[in-house]
C-alpha cells in the first residue's frame, strides 16, 4: 500500500484532504443550520435559564 | 518494472515512512468523526 506515495504526490493529497474536510465541514454546518429541523442554534434547547429555573421551582413545590 | 511507476521520486523508505504517519493518522481523524458523530446522536437524533 506504501507504494501509493511513489504514484500520488503527498504533498498535494495533505493538501487536497486538507481543502476538502474544511469545505465539507462548512458545507454540512451550514446546510443544517438552514433547516429547521436541525438548526441546533434556534431550537430553544437548553431551555432559556429563566424558564429552566422557574421549571425546576414548580417542580420542587416552591410557590414562587 | 515497478520503478517505472515511481512518479513522485519518492524512495520506498521514504514512501513507508509517509505511510506509517498516514495511515495511522487517517484512523486517529476517522475515530474522532465517529466520536463527534455519535455524542452529536446522543444529544440531537437526528433518525
Amino acid at each position: 500500500m506504501y507504494k501509493l506515495w511513489q504514484i500520488l504526490d503527498p504533498r498535494g493529497i495533505l493538501l487536497l484532504i486538507a481543502v476538502f474536510q474544511v469545505a465539507i465541514g462548512l458545507l454540512i454546518h451550514i446546510l443544517l443550520l438552514s433547516t429547521v429541523d436541525l438548526n441546533w442554534w434556534e431550537d430553544g434547547r437548553p431551555s432559556p435559564l429563566k424558564a429552566a429555573a422557574a421549571y425546576e421551582r414548580s417542580q420542587a413545590g416552591l410557590p414562587y | 518494472m515497478a520503478e517505472k511507476y515511481n512518479l513522485t521520486g519518492l524512495s520506498d523508505e521514504e514512501a513507508k515512512e509517509f505511510h506509517s504517519i498516514f495511515m495511522p493518522s487517517m484512523y486517529g481523524w476517522f475515530t474522532l468523526v465517529v466520536m463527534a458523530h455519535v455524542l452529536t446522536h446522543l444529544r440531537f437524533p437526528w433518525i
